[in-house]
């Protein structure tokens, strides 16, 4: 049988849709910069505290509630207990990055397998699995996490598990949705046609193509876990003294807005920009991802 | 006319396949179509049957019924002299290796994010788990090459091929169980004229090589009279007439045959412009409201009040079967 | 005097990818009440070149070259004057009619803003004619059925309705756009057997672009056969069918299967696939699948060469009949 004319002989490595999808975020100048500055962020907040001449906890007697000043060394001020500014925000930003990816991926896994098979599944099954999200949704949060709160007392885990527990319903019910509409495509049936079992449909075919709406909404869905982990923060219920959020600063700060403005601008313009970047990536993303590509 | 040999490859008996319609407004009744209205042939070993018919004729819901992709309302159907309906999740999932299908859409068929090897091997990985990597990308490989794909595409993905290409990827991915029976669902309309006739020849080689059977599903009768044996014509779910496609198109019995070989363009203005068409008058009933007795009766020539009362059966005549009342009139 | 006449109409794209000439200098004329047939696969530039006379071109599109209507050019026209002729002079009509029909106006609705725009009817005269024309084109029961919505008509229905708005004006050309492609094939045969009798009773000169070659034999006089954006063959239906000089039009003959002659032999193929436009070759766009390809086939782009009257074709090798 005569061999039709392949496509060009090049590289014999395809290029798939994430590659394309790369090339065009690429083109995104504010999604680009702003990847750039949630790098150096991250970079900031993991290597930063090392290269601080301060633990976040040392209180500098002589130093205490100063403006923001090069002789003493403490670039960014001193709080009313005397701690450095700077490495309180960059340990701040440890545990809010670290809440915001942790608790995204907490959700990420179970939301899409929750979503996946009950949209798939379909029928019954589907119609169970989300009434079951409808009542949790109806649940009221701040109940949910007092009521850890009181049982288990103030703990970093915790808030990570709340804040996972709730995100996750979000989550399924996003990649529910699209299932649903990728469970109508050909290749799908062209799966079941071939006898596929169920469980290799959803972990080969489904799962892989919600990963381009999964990822523009996982970039969305951490800023919002952040805002919650300073909400909770700001009511005093997150991280424990004297470790920091960026939420318990901007808390602090705000009490001594008028006295030390430092206090208030410096953690708040660190959240302010991450959420800003978290925004435009994911922005990028999805003009990345276009579905109408694929 | 190709006889099967040692009994018929596919028998389907009174298959009917009905899909539930929410009612028109909210107090309505949901309603029922039927796609599919006892419908009964058989398709012999390395035999090609052609199913033609327009919308709502049911060709592509029959084939689904037959794979068991869509919930059976009634009916039979065996393959190899054992049944296919009725089976359980797992029984049907494991027959299917002996049936496997070509979709219409070439790229929307193949999951974009797997590559073509990925593609093809998808049946091995399912069926024979306990292939080591090597032979199945050598499996892979060599039935690329059959397909008339460069094995060295093996890593390329989907949307880097043209839709003839996105086909052989399809007939790649059917073919590498060895089924014996292949169902297609309009493989050729969504690709360009020149490369219609490649794929075709393609299945018409394939076919003779194994000794496949191939159901051929289609809408475009010449291409179905090219590459079938025999050829069933349907019309609102049912069947209308089935025989030989040579005689069928050059002798057809049936009024709706009659109308659709009259319909079909012939690309010869010496023959299209000079002869009087006649056309078929009337549209399409709904099929949620099929008329009583003969479902092309609003439409034909030859209607009468028993066509309005009896549905026609198939029965026997020159050769073929076909479901009419007034087979013994002439057409108009 | 020539209804339409094309000259060297080019059409390209900017797109992200680089620049694409979908349409690389087709030249033509039409006769009034003449059904001339543009034959092509996908990326011919069929398409492209009429949406570019009617100025449908995308955001991204440029085109050059002339189109005269009446000796009046009117390629490129700021949108305020070509809207004298859209509609009026020169209509369209496309492949899907669900998508082409507003689902949110009634079918009145749509006819009479037609009506009352370029011919400045009252709304009553509008309604009567719109009417008179939905009969031309035998909708049943037109009176019952003007007030409906698109929806509520079947696809055969549909078309007979853009068909109906497209001719409102009485426009002395139509271009149909694959109008039969989405459409069951009894079907089809019912609005080809419209399209000729519009073109009997109003003397309308039709283009009708497809990919069928059936379709061209039944339904026109002239045919122009397109490949790579360019002009491969034109001319009359017996210099195409019976007398045709073009590789690829004889090859797309050959390879077409004919439901008067006898199944089950193989088809004489074409091999490769249609080009993509971001990568078409210097010369012939058809040479890399061409049986007859020579060395300056694929360097040099081939002249239009003429036969008696009316037959063209771009070719180097010369193909007797």
């Amino acid at each position: 049988m005569a061999a039709v004319n392949p496509v060009s002989s090049g590289a014999v490595e395809g290029r798939s849709l994430w590659v394309d999808a790369r090339r065009r975020l690429m083109r995104n100048r504010a999604a680009v910069v702003a990847g750039v500055i949630l790098i150096s962020m991250t970079i900031a907040v993991i290597v930063g505290p090392w290269l601080v001449p301060f633990d976040y906890d040392f209180t500098d007697w002589s130093n205490i509630a100063i403006a923001p000043d090069l002789v003493s060394g403490h670039l960014f001020g001193t709080d009313s207990l005397g701690r450095d500014l700077l490495v309180r925000t960059l340990h701040g930003g440890r545990i809010s990055l670290l809440v915001g990816l942790v608790a995204t991926l907490v959700s990420l896994l179970i939301g899409i397998a929750y979503g996946a098979t009950a949209g798939y599944v379909g029928g019954r099954v589907d119609h169970v699995m989300m009434r079951i999200v409808d009542i949790l949704y109806a649940m009221p949060f701040m109940f949910f996490v007092i009521l850890l709160m009181v049982l288990f007392g103030r703990n970093i885990v915790l808030i990570f598990v709340a804040i996972g527990a709730i995100n996750w319903l979000d989550m399924a019910r996003i990649v529910r949705g699209q299932t649903l509409s990728l469970k109508r495509k050909e290749f799908i049936e062209a799966a079941e046609a071939l006898g596929t079992p169920t469980i290799s449909i959803i972990r080969r075919h489904i799962v892989p193509n919600l990963l381009g709406v999964v990822v523009v909404y996982v970039t969305l869905t951490i800023p919002q876990v952040i805002l919650v982990e300073s909400f909770l923060s700001f009511l005093g219920l997150g991280v424990q003294e004297p470790m920091t959020s960026w939420g318990a600063l901007v808390n602090d700060g705000a009490q001594e807005m008028e006295s030390a403005p430092w206090l208030l601008i410096f953690p708040a313009v660190f959240l302010a920009a991450t959420l800003f970047c978290f925004n435009f990536i994911g922005d990028g993303l999805r003009d990345a991802l276009d579905p109408k590509d694929r | 006319m190709n006889d099967a040999a040692g009994g018929a490859l596919l028998e389907v008996r009174d298959l009917s396949v009905h899909f539930r319609v929410p009612g028109a407004s909210m107090l309505g009744r949901t309603r029922i179509l039927e796609a599919v209205s006892s419908v009964s042939f058989e398709l012999g070993r390395g035999e090609t049957l052609g199913v033609v018919g327009e919308s709502g004729c049911g060709k592509s819901s029959l084939a689904r019924g037959i794979l068991g992709l869509v919930p059976v309302a009634s009916g039979q159907v065996a393959l190899d002299g054992r049944p296919l309906t009725g089976l359980g999740g797992d029984a049907l999932r494991q027959r299917r290796r002996e049936v496997q299908m070509i979709f219409q859409d070439p790229l929307a068929s193949l999951n974009p994010r797997m590559t073509v090897g990925e593609i093809i091997a998808e049946p091995l990985r399912v069926f024979e788990p306990g292939l080591d990597r090597p032979d199945r990308r050598g499996r892979v490989e060599a039935m690329m090459e059959r397909v008339g794909l460069g094995a060295s595409l093996i890593n390329r993905y989907p949307h880097e091929f043209s839709g003839g290409q996105c086909q052989r990827i399809g007939i790649a991915r059917a073919l590498i169980l060895h089924p014996s029976l292949i169902i297609c669902d309009e493989p050729v309309s969504a690709l360009d004229v020149s490369v219609q006739a490649q794929i075709v020849n393609l299945l018409m080689d394939i076919q003779q090589e194994l000794g496949l059977s191939l159901l051929f599903i289609a809408h475009d009768l010449s291409v179905v009279r090219h590459i079938s044996h025999r050829v069933m014509v349907m019309y609102l779910g049912r069947v209308v007439e089935i025989g030989d496609s040579d005689r069928v198109c050059d002798q057809p019995l049936h009024p709706y045959t009659r109308a659709l070989i009259d319909a079909v363009p012939v690309p010869d203005p010496a023959i299209q412009q000079g002869a009087p068409h006649v056309a078929i008058v009337g549209d399409l009933p709904s099929p949620l409201d099929p008329p009583s007795g003969c479902a092309f009766r609003t439409r034909c020539p030859l209607a009468d009040a028993r066509c309005a009362q009896e549905r026609p059966v198939l029965r026997e005549q020159a050769g073929r079967v076909v479901a009419c009342h007034h087979t013994d009139r002439p057409l108009p | 005097m020539p209804l339409l006449e094309v000259d060297q109409l080019v059409v390209r794209f900017d797109t992200p990818d680089g620049e694409v000439e979908a349409v690389n200098g087709i030249s033509f004329s039409l006769e009034p009440s003449e059904v001339l047939a543009i034959v092509g696969e996908s990326g011919s530039g069929k398409s492209q070149s009429m949406l570019a006379i009617m100025g449908l071109l995308a955001a991204n599109g440029r085109c050059s070259g002339s189109v005269r209507y009446r000796s009046e050019e009117i390629l490129n026209l700021p949108t305020a004057q070509l809207n004298e002729f859209r509609g009026d002079r020169i209509s369209m009509i496309f492949q899907d009619p669900m998508t082409s029909l507003n689902p949110y106006l009634t079918i009145a609705k749509q006819m009479v803003e037609v009506l009352v725009l370029h011919k400045g009817m009252s709304e009553a005269e509008a309604r009567r004619t719109a009417l008179e024309m939905l009969d031309a084109v035998h909708i049943p029961d037109a009176r019952g059925r003007i007030d409906r919505y698109p929806h509520e008509f079947s696809g055969g229905m549909r078309q007979r309705v853009m068909i109906a708005i497209a001719l409102l004006c009485r426009p002395d050309l139509l271009i149909a756009d694959e109008p039969t492609t989405a459409l069951d094939v009894t079907v089809q045969a019912q609005i080809l057997e419209l399209l000729s009798e519009i073109r009997r009773e109003f003397g309308t000169a039709i283009i009708l672009i497809t990919h069928d070659l059936g379709v061209v034999a039944g339904s026109s006089d002239r045919a122009l056969v397109m490949y790579g954006g360019q002009l491969m063959e034109y001319g009359t239906l017996d210099e195409i069918f019976h007398h045709s000089r073009h590789p690829y039009t004889r090859g797309l003959l050959r390879s077409v299967p004919r439901l008067d002659q006898p199944g089950l032999k193989r088809l004489e193929t074409i091999p490769g696939n249609p080009p993509s436009l971001l990568a078409l070759p210097a010369g012939c766009p058809f040479a890399a699948r061409c049986e007859y390809q020579e060395p300056r086939c694929l360097s040099e782009r081939p002249a239009l060469e003429r036969f008696g009257e009316s037959h063209i074709k771009a070719c180097h090798r010369s193909m007797l009949p």
